[in-house]
């Protein structure tokens, strides 16, 4: 540990006077901790298989995140620097949220800089820039089943993923081809682990998805209502589902950002005026910034780090 | 130029003070007081400690003043707050036979040992709005009965097994109960993890179900054999003593269903039960509870499942409203992303389709549920 | 029985976290990051003092993630009072009579059949067992070499004296995948992960006289 950690208890530091007095360390209780730290330990000795683990109340709702928390909660340390977007965003409303929320609890540094954060907390989203060996990418997960929209009990997805019979995902799939002539599935678009475990990428856009395959960085998926932590280690292999005659493509857009000019990141759509004229922006904020900052070649003042 | 949306922060810290300004209301009327809210909104209090899973009237009355009476939002405070206690131990299993009754009603026999006692009750009342309360609640003290409840009162369920007629209440092995709160939940459940789910479910969700089964979906015909409400000392055996002390006392509020079996050639005819319980006065949630525990028996009994009621996965993944109240709302955060992801498909979609046949285009696919 | 009422006697010896909490955190980070890339040898800075024969690492592990809810089995030539007393009074762990009834298990480098183990279900994979085993050495020569989730090519990794019946134990125990055993090595205060998903080829068996 380093001499910076060892001055703050506990409950916190001095240093900070707004982390929240008579709470753990990041919230959790240590023997929860243990017992999600164990859940994880085994998601990633098990590619994509979801571990069932006894998810508790958190003090935000359900469906707001409680996976990734519990997740985050349970791995991060005093030195940890953490990120947290939604929608690729540092600043919309429920990143703020949960980012106060282990600013309160933990009393960690924070930052929207991809690159110096350990770990990032993610909505929707991975970040545009590439992530490196050591940082860990904790997504919040709303569904973790992949096979629940064509098998809505349980008791059935859970022999499906045990035996590995997976044909009633291809049928589906193969059906929307045959009717739409290419898979409508736009988000949430399911991938296999290592070659064995169908897994929800989580309601990432299906853009993303290319993202995870031999990803450096530990990617680790917490379903707090769902009860489920799942995980990829890193460098490994990751395959959206497709068939030779219809292979797996991604959003592209005619538009650059209209801000950093930028072609090839997930663009986000704003509506400008009543008359419904469109922009184009990136998504991922923290990305965008640092385009216009190689630009301009100078910092962006009123975007700076730092919250 | 267009910057992109900032400020989430401070939109946030205003909202919230906005919040606490609209909770305190009007500030000539007097505040609300704990004990207020715990002596004169007690089912109130009681709900939010049953769905909660906590037993504190006063946490419960301040959750319920901080909610601003939102009962969902007031037991989601109370179970939030009560995961961050620690866990001393078990207390020993209550014997509800032994509670101090303050009511006790059989729709099955006209008259029972311990006798019939009302209590407290809306039952018999005319729901007429009573017009003397809006001006005061001046009441006049109610009646004392010439004598004591009677000390004996068995429970009617129990009579019934004197005979042979009823099921033996069992547990299905010596292990410990489940503990929902503790584990992810595994399919097949035990029925103790269901009777742990149902005791902390929505009230609303159970009734509904409780009540489609009256109507045809599960046949499920029952009585309610007996409705008890009182109070029961809880005890505890700390290690350090080895004998149990009491801790405490809680009203409880208990619900046998009786229901029709017709046996089989291993078993002779009889009933079956039907169990629930709640903390607190709670007999609505608990005659639903009562009924429901019956209905998810069905795979145990032999019994098609064919209603909702009776499908164990569907009423255990749906009866939580802290769960269910947090997903259906969770629809307001930000789906820009997804939503941008299925604008991109249906554009592509209509496009294709205007490309192949200019003149009769498909009608346009509907944009999937959002997560 | 409380603490006051305990002779001196029986407390254990030994020294366990200062800070539970936070070095449990990073004993979890530490493991994690090992059974994230297996074959990576990770250091586990730690101050306590276990008995003998528990080595720092092994004893680490298990204050870092054992508790009430978790079963330790120890194997015969690692089972000592000193072990056992302290790991159970720091964690409060359930000590297992049968390496079956499981979840994590320590042993030495003369590993039993892997049979023994739990290595869970096809339904719940994840209830396969933790074995830690203590080795001699750990090193990153060319004795085995990995590949599998985790690792970008190929590593390579040289554990001490562990026999190839072991290895060819686990090869027949991947055949069941996604039923399996976890592994983790430990020596003094490093350690190196071996999950179920790792393929595992032996390039010299002789290494180190063995």
């Amino acid at each position: 540990m380093t001499a910076s950690s060892q001055n703050k208890n506990t409950n916190g530091s001095m240093e900070n006077p707004e982390i929240l007095e008579g709470y753990n360390f990041a919230y959790l209780d240590d023997q929860t901790k243990r017992m999600i730290r164990r859940a994880i330990l085994k998601a990633v000795a098990i590619p994509g298989y979801q571990v069932p683990f006894g998810s508790r109340e958190m003090p935000l709702p359900f469906g707001w995140g409680t996976g990734g928390i519990q997740v985050t909660a349970s791995i991060i340390g005093q030195d940890d620097i953490l990120k947290v977007i939604d929608q690729g965003s540092d600043d919309t409303t429920n990143a703020v949220n949960i980012r106060n929320f282990f600013g309160k609890t933990a009393g960690v540094d924070t930052t929207e800089k991809t690159n110096k954060a350990t770990v990032i907390q993610t909505r929707h989203r991975i970040p545009e820039t590439p992530l490196s060996k050591d940082q860990i990418l904790v997504y919040q997960v709303p569904i973790p089943e992949p096979l629940r929209w064509l098998e809505h009990r349980e008791t059935e997805t859970r022999k499906m993923h045990a035996l590995a019979e997976y044909g009633v995902m291809h049928v589906g799939l193969y059906e929307n081809i045959a009717h739409y002539g290419r898979v409508t599935t736009s988000y949430d678009y399911p991938v296999q682990v290592d070659d064995r475990y169908i897994m929800s990428p989580s309601p990432i856009p299906k853009f993303d998805n290319p993202k995870m395959d031999k990803m450096p960085a530990l990617q680790l998926f917490g379903a707090g209502r769902e009860k489920r932590i799942y995980a990829v280690p890193p460098f490994t292999k990751v395959k959206s589902l497709d068939f030779d005659d219809h292979p797996f493509t991604i959003e592209s857009w005619e538009e650059s950002c209209a801000l950093c000019g930028s072609s090839n990141s997930f663009l986000d759509e704003v509506i400008t005026d009543d008359e419904g004229t469109r922009m184009f922006v990136c998504s991922d904020s923290n990305f965008c910034k640092e385009q216009i900052e190689k630009l301009t070649n100078a910092p962006l003042l009123q975007n700076g780090d730092g919250s | 130029m267009y910057v992109a949306v900032k400020g989430g922060e401070s939109a946030i810290r205003n909202s919230q003070q906005l919040l606490a300004e609209e909770r305190r209301g009007d500030r000539n009327v007097e505040e609300l007081t704990l004990d207020q809210i715990q002596n004169q909104m007690s089912l109130a209090v009681d709900r939010v400690m049953a769905e909660g899973s906590l037993y504190d009237k006063e946490l419960a009355a301040l959750a319920i003043k901080q909610s601003r009476g939102d009962l969902v939002e007031a037991i989601f405070l109370l179970r939030a707050y009560r995961t961050t206690l620690p866990r001393f131990g078990t207390t020993i299993p209550i014997e509800t036979a032994n509670m101090s009754i303050r009511r006790r009603i059989s729709a099955t026999f006209k008259d029972l040992p311990g006798g019939q006692v009302l209590g407290p009750s809306f039952d018999y009342t005319h729901r007429l709005l009573d017009f003397s309360l809006a001006a005061n609640g001046d009441v006049p003290d109610a009646v004392e009965a010439e004598d004591a409840v009677d000390q004996n009162m068995p429970r009617v369920t129990d009579l019934l097994n004197n005979e042979g007629l009823i099921e033996e209440e069992k547990t299905e092995d010596d292990s410990e109960p489940f503990d929902i709160t503790r584990q992810s939940p595994k399919l097949p459940a035990e029925r103790t993890a269901r009777l742990q789910n149902l005791a902390r479910g929505d009230e609303g969700f159970l009734l509904a179900l409780a009540y489609s089964t009256q109507r045809g979906w599960g046949k499920n015909h029952p009585f309610a054999g007996e409705i008890r409400m009182g109070e029961l000392s809880i005890e505890f055996i700390p290690d350090e003593l080895g004998f149990p002390i009491e801790i405490g006392e809680i009203t409880i509020t208990e619900c046998q269903m009786i229901n029709q079996f017709k046996g089989s050639s291993e078993i002779p005819a009889q009933f079956t039960r039907g169990y629930g319980l709640s903390f607190g006065h709670n007999e609505r949630k608990t005659m639903a509870m009562g009924i429901i525990d019956r209905a998810l028996r069905a795979r145990e009994l032999d019994e098609q499942v064919q209603a909702p009621a009776q499908d164990e996965e569907f009423v255990l993944s749906h009866s939580c409203n802290v769960e269910a109240s947090g997903f259906v709302q969770h629809l307001k955060l930000p789906h820009y992303v997804d939503f941008q992801s299925e604008l991109v498909t249906v554009r592509a979609l209509r496009e294709a389709v205007n490309t192949d046949k200019p003149d009769e285009a498909e009608p346009i696919p509907g944009i999937v549920a959002a997560e | 029985m409380s603490i006051d009422e305990q002779s001196m006697s029986d407390l254990p010896i030994g020294k366990s976290f200062e800070d539970p909490s936070h070095e449990s955190q990073y004993i979890f980070r530490q493991i994690l990051k090992s059974m994230s890339e297996p074959g990576r040898i990770v250091t586990l800075n730690t101050q306590i003092i276990p008995p003998p024969p528990l080595s720092k690492a092994t004893a680490a592990i298990c204050l870092s993630l054992l508790d009430f809810e978790t079963k330790l089995w120890i194997d015969s030539s690692l089972d000592t009072d000193e072990a056992k007393q302290y790991l159970k009074f720091h964690t409060g762990l359930k000590i297992a009579d049968q390496p079956q009834q499981a979840n994590f298990c320590i042993l030495g480098t003369q590993i039993p059949n892997l049979d023994l183990f739990n290595s869970g279900t096809e339904d719940y994979p994840e209830n396969g067992a933790t074995l830690i085993i203590q080795t001699d050495e750990i090193t990153d020569q060319a004795q085995l070499q990995l590949e599998g989730p985790g690792i970008e090519t190929s590593k390579h990794l040289s554990i001490g004296t562990i026999n190839k019946r072991f290895w060819l134990n686990r090869d027949n125990l991947q055949l069941l995948f996604p039923r399996g055993l976890d592994f983790i090595f430990t020596q003094n205060d490093i350690t190196v992960s071996l999950p179920r998903t790792t393929k595992v080829t032996v390039l010299k068996t002789q290494l180190n006289g063995y």
